[in-house]
């Protein structure tokens, strides 16, 4: 099946998502295999960036193709790309609830994303625990660590600024990481 | 939550009992947002490319041709028969047109040593007896709902739809109902349409019968000629059952249950034992070896034995 069909799943590479799934709808295989085709890689490489789990990656990516043949009949996306990245990021929650994953590799990618996008959680109980945190630092370090991440200032023009060597900044930016990490690991 | 759990966990466990607010879900999406990003495939830390998505690919198809055998390995559970890997379970056959959009698939159901059931998407049931075939046209259930016994013995529980009559060829002949469950055993030289419940007609090419429950419909491809006769007191119509008791059966007819069950096959040497009466209760979980033994108990003075595929009585 695979190989007889490779000339019309060629010519489905540029047929929208859109038509894909309509297709697919109408048990279309080759639909099936195109949607695969064009979506396989990126949903796995988040699924890993997220796990660092080859075979909990591939399980993921593997059941949520089966599943979507399966609701094939049912289905109502609007945007395939949204709805599979979405699968793919519950399965993964799901899998962290469940602790069939390292907690610990989910954990520090959020928060390496909640310190480097402070912004992004203003207002809310979180950000208000970061930026205690962030108050809690001696204020040297405190002063390199908001002109790094909130004023994005790099490392080279911090140094500059307030004449410091950039390996000092560097060390007071990590050291704020660390304290920030620890806060953020027990609220 | 107890202490000293990490925000993750408390964002997590919040978000799968649906109490996040507006903030921390769109915390939790942003989140995951930034990791989509378009990063190059590393072979090194991910091994190579194509071959680990080909088979992804391979065992994503595996699962979903399986799709109807889910159906087929739960009765075949219910039927306490184990899921050896002799069953064939479900081998489409597409046959792809000249257009891009539009494609047709037959769909062919084959059992193997064992019998199967196929639920069809109109919701109709089709219990497959071993080493039996059917197969389902390109449109099934667009305008009418065809299907082709190509060999062997199946019986269909066929969803109610008088819009869409369900028409099954079989050899020479075409059964067309519109909601009702019968027998349809295809031989050879001969086909044999047995009713359950309904109204079922029966055509061969020049012949016509309606038949009721209870009455069968004989071809015989010798002649071309096609005969009607009434049942009584007849089991088979009834051999995919769960359990099944089979009370004052001939043993001809309990045998027959056997073949479809069992997929094997009886030699008789004397066809006046056929008619030997037997009571006998065949349950889901029953192994062949223990019906054997029970009608050898039952009948005394007959010798049923068995070698390979075959069942002698003597």
């Amino acid at each position: 099946m695979l190989t007889t069909n490779l000339n019309i799943v060629t010519s489905m590479h540029s047929s929208s998502d859109t038509a894909l799934i309509e297709l697919l709808k109408k048990d279309s295989k080759v639909a099936f295999e195109a949607i695969y085709r064009r979506y396989w890689e990126k949903l796995y490489l988040y699924a890993f960036k997220l796990s660092a789990d080859r075979e909990l990656s591939q399980n993921i990516v593997q059941d949520l193709f089966v599943s979507l043949w399966n609701k094939r009949a049912s289905l109502s996306i609007e945007k395939l790309d949204t709805y599979l990245f979405q699968s793919v990021k519950y399965q993964i929650f799901k899998n962290y609830r469940d602790q069939k994953l390292s907690k610990e590799v989910l954990e520090s990618r959020f928060e390496d994303f909640v310190i480097e996008n402070p912004s992004v959680i203003d207002d809310s109980d979180l950000t208000q625990s970061l930026y205690t945190s962030i108050n809690k630092l001696p204020s040297k370090r405190k002063e390199i660590f908001l002109m790094n991440k909130i004023h994005d200032l790099s490392v080279e023009q911090i140094a500059s600024e307030l004449a410091l060597s950039n390996q000092t900044v560097k060390n007071q930016i990590s050291s704020a990481l660390k304290q920030l990490r620890l806060d953020l690991q027990d609220v | 939550m107890k202490q000293g759990s990490h925000i993750l966990e408390v964002l997590i466990d919040k978000f799968f009992k649906k109490r996040t607010t507006v903030k921390e879900e769109k915390l939790l999406d942003d989140f995951s947002e930034a990791y989509r990003t378009e990063e190059a495939w590393d072979n090194a830390v991910l091994g190579d490319k194509d071959e680990l998505s080909n088979r992804m690919f391979e065992t994503i198809s595996n699962q979903i041709e399986h799709e109807e055998p889910k159906v087929i390995q739960h009765y075949a559970l219910q039927w306490g028969m184990s899921i050896a890997a002799s069953i064939v379970l479900l081998i489409g056959v597409f046959l792809w047109l000249d257009s891009d959009e539009v494609e047709s698939q037959t769909m062919m159901f084959a059992s193997g040593k064992q019998m199967d059931s196929v639920r069809l998407v109109d919701g109709t049931m089709i219990y497959l007896g071993a080493h039996s075939a059917l197969s389902c046209a390109p449109d099934f259930n667009s305008k009418t709902r065809q299907v082709t016994l190509i060999r062997g013995n199946a019986f269909f529980d066929v969803a109610r739809n008088p819009q869409k009559p369900f028409v099954i060829s079989s050899g020479q002949i075409k059964t067309t109902v519109l909601g009702t469950s019968f027998n349809i055993d295809l031989k050879e030289d001969n086909c044999t349409v047995t009713v359950h419940t309904g109204k079922v007609n029966v055509k061969s090419q020049d012949q016509s019968v309606d038949l009721i429950p209870n009455q069968e419909a004989y071809f015989a491809g010798a002649t071309s000629s096609l005969s009607k006769k009434t049942l009584t007191n007849s089991h088979m119509t009834r051999w995919y059952r769960r359990d099944l008791q089979l009370e004052n059966t001939s043993l001809g007819e309990v045998l027959s249950v056997i073949e479809y069950k069992f997929g094997v096959k009886a030699q008789v040497k004397n066809q006046e034992d056929l008619k030997t009466p037997v009571t006998v209760f065949i349950s889901h979980d029953a192994t062949l070896s223990s019906v054997i033994e029970q009608l050898n108990y039952i009948t005394g003075n007959l010798k049923i034995e068995m070698y390979e595929e075959i069942i002698t009585v003597k």
